[in-house]
């Protein structure tokens, strides 16, 4: 049995659209956060080292930042086809996409929002205009991110997309916004949105 | 075939060592990168397909390519499983195991940089701070001997390269490093991945 540790309107809010998606066991355990301005507390109950969300525990044992509790949870759940298994030809460009979310895309969005920009070769990331356009012909090409099929890498970009939509950091692109609406109108994704609140 | 995208004394110094922990054949693909002191030049653009930003490391595997170091781990780890450096599924360890290896890139890795470059601050990052990091790698070395238990796994090959990275400049002065890292670099492979980061 999957536990999320979870708190509505964050970065947790998107593994319930992941179990959803991958028709899961789970329960949804409300923690609180300590939010950017200022309120908000740890939750002891919470096993992530830095009091943070998403974590998950599977009979106990703590999963972590959003790239491993997606790969864990895919290997785990294998039935539903929602991410790529070893020895399947698509499972290297999908540890490329989880792995990019974390160390690529999440630091260049917020070196865009800190409007700290990073010299080429000092940082592990590159400039957010050079991960869009990345992006973007990726999902020119194809509907998602692996190809024809829909991963758990997509909830971690559509989601991510879909929150900062409006911002005047993302590009405007009809190619992630017709992503967004492809990955959002899913039936899991509006289960997901139903439990958000616990 | 492996192939890596190679740049001397670069991150990419770190999969030389994991393929040398492998023991499977793989080639050495010298690629040119800009370093952070400005030195170096791009790749050709012909790399692009390689890497979108034009980076390393990169690896090929009998056409199929991975990039970011976690991933490259957590790729060849799975991929080639009678090296023993990743936990299987199903093993309690995964867990940690993946967790390590995504903490590495997504953590570590940038607060590090923010560290450096003097915008470390709790605030509105995903990543937090660089002590909080800090405090969380000592306490978890000092309770087992590598990053996730009793024994030395591919997560080993990048905290332990970053500890080595940050020792003298980032992190501070504590025993709990030095006796990881000495653990970690004395393995024949390290030294072997020594050796053969020049190509």
């Amino acid at each position: 049995m999957i536990t999320l540790y979870h708190h509505p309107k964050t970065r947790s809010s998107r593994f319930i659209f992941l179990l959803e998606e991958l028709e899961a066991p789970y329960t949804i355990k409300l923690v609180t956060v300590r939010r950017a301005d200022g309120t908000g507390a740890i939750d002891p109950a919470n096993p992530h080292p830095h009091g943070k969300v998403p974590a998950i525990s599977d009979d106990g044992a703590a999963v972590y930042e959003s790239p491993a509790i997606a790969l864990y949870l895919t290997d785990r759940f294998p039935k539903n086809g929602i991410g790529p298994v070893v020895g399947d030809a698509k499972r290297g460009p999908y540890l490329s996409w989880l792995a990019y979310y974390g160390d690529v895309l999440e630091p260049s969005f917020m070196s865009k929002f800190l409007n700290t920009p990073v010299p080429r070769g000092t940082a592990g990331w590159a400039p957010l205009e050079e991960v869009m356009e990345h992006v973007i012909k990726t999902l020119t090409d194809s509907p998602y991110l692996l190809g024809e099929k829909f991963s758990a890498a997509d909830v971690l970009y559509a989601t991510t997309f879909g929150m900062f939509g409006a911002s005047p950091m993302m590009p405007k692109s009809p190619a992630i916004e017709s992503y967004i609406k492809r990955c959002l109108e899913r039936p899991a994704y509006a289960r997901a949105q139903a439990k958000d609140n616990g | 075939m492996i192939t890596l995208y190679h740049a001397p004394r670069s991150r990419s110094s770190s999969i030389v060592w994991l393929l040398e922990e492998l023991g499977e054949t793989y080639n050495i693909e010298i690629t040119p990168i800009v370093y952070g002191d400005g030195h170096g030049s791009t790749a050709p653009e012909s790399y692009r397909r390689i890497h979108p930003h034009k980076k390393v490391p990169a690896i090929d595997h009998d056409g199929v390519t991975v990039f970011e170091c976690a991933a490259i781990a957590l790729y060849l780890g799975d991929a080639f499983p009678k090296a023993g450096l990743a936990p299987a599924l199903g093993d309690k360890r995964r867990g940690p195991y993946v967790t390590w290896l995504a903490y590495w890139a997504g953590v570590m890795n940038p607060v590090a940089t923010a560290k450096f470059r003097g915008w470390d601050k709790e605030g509105p990052t995903g990543f937090g701070t660089f002590d909080e990091m800090e405090s969380f790698l000592s306490s978890t070395l000092e309770s087992h001997p590598y990053i996730i238990g009793e024994s030395f796994t591919a997560a080993d090959v990048l905290v332990g390269g970053a500890v080595g990275f940050f020792k003298d400049t980032l992190l501070p002065k504590r025993k709990v490093y030095d006796d990881y890292l000495a653990r970690v670099s004395e393995r024949p492979a390290r030294q072997r991945a020594l050796a053969k980061d020049n190509g």
